[in-house]
């Protein structure tokens, strides 16, 4: 069919800015999909990949101290494969220019062999040598963080003396792929460090020769871990062992899997409604278009066309365009997704980018649109054929004209003879005005839903750290001190308030369900760190009962009234029954709070805390922290500020990432849809408006009449995409909970403004170009054909 | 011509059109028969029934009830597959809006014929024919109305039709170029034996019939033999 092959090209070529606009929808749609299913799967991959080759463990468990022929007795359990006793040790940090007090974590390295696991990556410099003392690696994040260099010294002070260490080489390592400061929630670059050491130097300088205190396990294939970490806790508990546990509450790991579950929901959710949008585009532009060639069809079935011949030319047409729109799809979303995984790979300090790209993601993706197109064509094809031949050659049959309801009351003079025609022709097409309708709000919709999420971050992060968390920093001690501690802070320079704060490493378990987190014990009348209820209420902490984060009961299925069990992770370890007081209102991580004397009465103990919230007089600052510096007891101190930007830097960062294509893409299908649509219409109204020119009508009434009709389909749109915005945000926002962090739902008005801003300059850019047509038109010809 | 064979026997056709609310009686009983290589001219008012006839002729349509047999193949009992296939390869069609593919040129609306066509002339050959071999690379849009109607015509006969059913073919054109439309009918007609039937409601050109067929309100209401048929140029209106 040679011929009809070249009028397919033809037509394709000649209407190129349509089909350009629709293989846009299609192509942006496909983009979308490859490049976040190729990122996701390409950041798993280099993960695993990661892990396996710098051996990453399966299991951890810290303990006070015990000696080294412990570690082979645990090597020794059934299903394991190897294990790596270490020396973990906690440090202050004091880094020239900083004001405020910096902490660190040092570990040790074998000395004269490779670590078995957890592997080191040198990023710079070099590894250490066998015993170097004086001499550290550090890891990358705090480096560049501080602008550090190889041969830099760093001053810490390390078991109550002061230490001058050069850095060596710059590392990376699987387990800090999130340098997570002990107890913190968010990853600190700038006040947390992590460093090795010559084992040989360390346990002289904290007293542990020849023993550890932390060990990590790796497992044989298929060993039953939970039966192992039991094995394992009664062998070293009388050496003060923590719970042991697995690469799920590994700090490091346990956030970047929050955040790939966060990738994850953006980057199959989203794209999968962005390839159904597209998808139901497709098909409505495309059945629209054959519509327009309804006497095309009719001439080539009076001619001896089958009705299979015609189909097949036309779901030729509707093919090529597919396949364009997918390969400029694949490979727009192919050249992102590599972009957007190196992106992520410097993001999350991966050591190795690996990008991976299946063909079941390109064929996907495709396939979908292809088919959307093919039954939106078919459809159209199929009204088209069924039509006898003599009167598909003919125009469309003018439909029966009903007077409107306004002129039907009388009211005829309300309107005029072009807002008639207008009014009219809307009236007499439902159908293809709510097909328009819901086209625009979709597209609207889609917009609001890709960028809202920054304005519910930003909502998130004021409530978190304006009405919840008001402390200007909080403190941590080495361990729990009594009461007169707090006492003994207010006294030092710029502290206006102390509040008193004990935090136990817990484990909370209701039915079969358990999480692992901190419990929180506050003074009664605390108003620092607040409990908020769900009107952001203050709410003060009831005498006896525990008070969870809406997240955290509903990890555990709990609800006021019942008693949860708390297996207590450190002290003594005892097992608590308590029940829930309350639910509390709470963005960030699952968090539970309990009234600090009844704390401790449940532990049994006078009273005694393990830190405090302070706040301070930011004059007196440098004061403070100066002092801060020399009080061994404190070996931690979390500011507020300084979480907030953590928070900034990562997970606004990572959603900012997202949000940033969503939001182009959903504007460039929002342009798509609507120039399609002036197009069609035009198309469809061409021949009526060539009448119209040619019994005098100038071409301004003409264009006011097919302006108005676009106008008011728009017009109606507008709020009922806003609507299905909020709708679609809503429903979001309960996919994109995580243990991390879950959003609000909250949509700023300037969101709203600007989703209405691109659908009203795509509609002004088409109008423009319909002008240009009505300019140009040949009325005799566009009294003889359908364009 | 009386001793030719039947191309055509139709007996008591009928056909009614759901028109909205009301039944449209189209035609009320239409007995004809029509020999090969026969000229025929259908007369009558807008609405008389000379368009649903044709367009049955052609198999564009189906009748309600009533015979209508070509070359002794009963069109009526013809499935939609069968009648794509006697217009594929016995009808050619000549519009009054020439409903020629605007996105092809007049040879390539030619061979949109040809390419599906059993033993078709070249499209060439066949604009030949229509005395526009010259402007065979034009599109549509840059020929002129009487041109444009000489490329449908081309089309029409390219596939050597045995019918050829032409709708109003003058109706969009002035007298001069009119006549040069006829003259090619009227060539074909007589070059190829080509039974040929024109749908007009201008009298004038019922001259260079062989017969004339005037429909009044869906019957045929007169049928006239013209004893000597007129070419083309003779005739004025």
């Amino acid at each position: 069919m040679r011929v009809l092959d070249r009028k397919l090209i033809r037509e394709l070529w000649r209407s190129w800015e349509q089909v350009l606009a629709i293989m846009l929808v299609m192509a942006c749609g496909v983009a979308m999909y490859v490049m976040t299913t190729s990122n996701l799967l390409s950041l798993r991959d280099t993960r695993d990949i990661y892990y396996d080759r710098y051996g990453f463990a399966d299991l951890f468990v810290s303990l006070k101290r015990a000696p080294l022929g412990m570690a082979a007795r645990v090597e020794a359990i059934e299903g394991v494969n190897k294990v790596f006793a270490r020396i973990r040790y906690g440090v202050l940090l004091d880094i020239p220019g900083m004001v405020e007090p910096a902490t660190g974590t040092v570990l040790s390295v074998p000395d004269g062999y490779d670590a078995p696991m957890n592997r080191l990556y040198l990023r710079q410099g070099r590894m250490l040598s066998p015993r170097e003392s004086g001499a550290v690696l550090a890891n990358e994040s705090f480096v560049q963080a501080h602008g550090l260099r190889l041969g830099d010294r760093v001053s810490m002070l390390i078991n109550g003396k002061r230490q001058l260490l050069t850095i060596v080489g710059v590392v990376l390592s699987p387990e800090y792929v999130y340098a997570m400061p002990p107890g913190g929630v968010m990853p600190d670059d700038r006040r947390f460090g992590v460093f090795w050491m010559s084992h040989h130097a360390l346990e002289a300088m904290v007293d542990l020769d020849g023993a550890f205190n932390d060990l990590s396990v790796q497992l044989s294939h298929g060993a039953n871990a939970a039966e192992i970490m039991d094995k394992i806790d009664v062998l070293l508990s009388p050496y003060g062992s923590l719970t042991p546990y697995d690469q799920s509450d590994q700090l490091s790991n346990w956030f970047l899997e929050n955040e790939f579950e966060q990738l994850q929901t953006m980057g199959t959710l989203i794209p999968a409604i962005f390839l159904a949008v597209a998808a139901f585009l497709l098909n409505v532009v495309l059945s629209r278009q054959i519509k327009t060639q309804r006497d095309i069809i009719g001439t080539m079935k009076a001619n001896g066309y089958s009705n299979r011949a015609v189909g097949a030319h036309y779901l030729k047409f509707i093919l090529l365009i597919v396949l364009m729109g997918s390969i400029i799809g694949s490979a727009v979303g192919a050249w992102m997704g590599y972009g957007l995984t190196k992106m992520y790979t410097r993001f999350f300090h991966f050591p190795i980018l690996q990008y991976s790209l299946d063909t079941k993601t390109l064929l996907v993706g495709t396939v979908f649109c292809g088919l959307a197109a093919v039954l939106g064509a078919l459809s159209a094809v199929r009204s088209a054929v069924t039509l006898p031949p003599a009167e598909a050659m003919r125009p469309e049959v003018p439909p029966a004209y009903k007077p409107l309801f306004l002129e039907r009351i009388g009211l005829k003079q309300l309107l005029s003879q072009p807002a008639r025609i207008i009014m009219r022709s809307l009236a007499r097409q439902p159908m293809r005005v709510s097909i328009s309708c819901a086209g625009i709000s979709l597209a609207l919709g889609l917009y609001i839903m890709s960028a809202f999420m920054m304005d519910s971050m930003d909502h998130m992060m004021n409530v978190q750290f304006e009405v919840i968390n008001r402390e200007d920093l909080s403190v941590t001690f080495n361990e729990p001190r009594p009461m007169r501690a707090v006492d003994e802070l207010a006294h030092l320079p710029g502290v206006l308030r102390v509040e008193p704060l004990r935090h136990l490493d817990v484990r909370f378990r209701y039915k079969n369900r358990h999480h692992r987190t901190s419990l929180s014990g506050l003074a009664s009348g605390a108003s620092l760190q607040r409990l908020v209820n769900e009107e952001l209420r203050n709410v003060d902490i009831p005498e006896q009962g525990v008070m969870m984060s809406v997240a955290l009961a509903k990890k555990l299925g709990v609800q006021v009234g019942q008693t949860v069990q708390i297996d207590v992770l450190n002290e003594s370890r005892p097992t608590l029954h308590v029940p829930v007081a309350g639910i509390v209102e709470g963005f960030l991580g699952t968090s539970a709070y309990i009234d600090l004397f009844e704390m401790n009465a449940l532990l049994d103990q006078s009273p005694r805390i393990s830190g405090a919230a302070l706040l301070l007089d930011e004059q007196l600052s440098h004061a403070f922290f100066a002092d801060v510096k020399n009080i061994p007891a404190i070996i931690g101190s979390t500011l507020m500020a300084a979480v907030w930007e953590a928070f900034e830097d990562t997970v606004r960062e990572n959603i900012s990432i997202m949000t940033f294509f969503n939001v182009a893409f959903s504007g460039l299908i929002a342009f798509g849809v609507i120039y399609n649509m002036v197009r069609i219409t035009f198309a469809e109204r061409a021949r009526e408006l060539g009448t119209l020119r040619v019994i005098g009508m100038t071409r301004e009434e003409v264009a006011a009449i097919l302006f108005g009709e676009i106008g008011v389909v728009v017009l109606v749109a507008l709020p009922l995409g806003c609507g299905l915005g909020y709708l679609m945000a809503s429903g979001f926002v309960t996919k994109m909970e995580t243990e991390l962090y879950r959003l609000p739902l909250v949509i700023d008005r300037a969101t709203y403004a600007m989703a209405i801003v691109i659908v009203l300059a795509s509609t002004a850019f088409s109008l423009l170009m319909a002008w240009i047509r009505i300019i140009r038109m040949d009325l005799v010809l566009a009294l003889k054909t359908g364009e | 011509m009386s001793q030719s064979q039947i191309i055509y026997d139709i007996e008591n056709l009928t056909k009614q059109y759901q028109a909205g609310e009301t039944v449209v009686d189209a035609l009320r009983g239409v007995t004809l028969q029509i020999r090969a290589g026969e000229l025929l001219v259908l007369l009558g008012p807008s609405g008389s029934g000379k368009s649903t006839f044709l367009n049955i002729l052609g198999g564009l349509d189906t009748p309600t009830s009533g015979q209508i047999f070509f070359q002794e193949q009963a069109l009526g009992q013809m499935t939609e597959g069968q009648l794509t296939q006697y217009r594929r390869h016995h009808i050619g069609f000549v519009f009054q809006a020439y409903n020629l593919v605007p996105s092809l040129t007049a040879e390539e609306n030619v061979a949109l014929v040809t390419d599906i066509a059993d033993a078709p002339m070249e499209p060439a050959t066949a604009l030949e024919v229509v005395g526009l071999a010259k402007r065979r690379h034009h599109f549509p849009a840059q020929l002129s109305g009487g041109e444009q109607q000489r490329v449908a015509i081309a089309r029409a006969i390219a596939k050597n039709p045995a019918v050829l059913l032409c709708d109003e073919p003058t109706g969009a054109l002035d007298q001069k170029t009119g006549v040069v439309v006829l003259e090619v009918l009227e060539q074909i007609n007589r070059e190829f034996n080509t039974t040929v039937a024109i749908i007009t409601h201008n009298a004038a050109i019922a001259h260079m019939a062989d017969r004339v067929i005037g429909f009044i309100d869906g019957r045929v209401g007169r049928e006239e033999r013209n004893a000597q048929r007129l070419s083309p140029a003779e005739i004025k209106w």
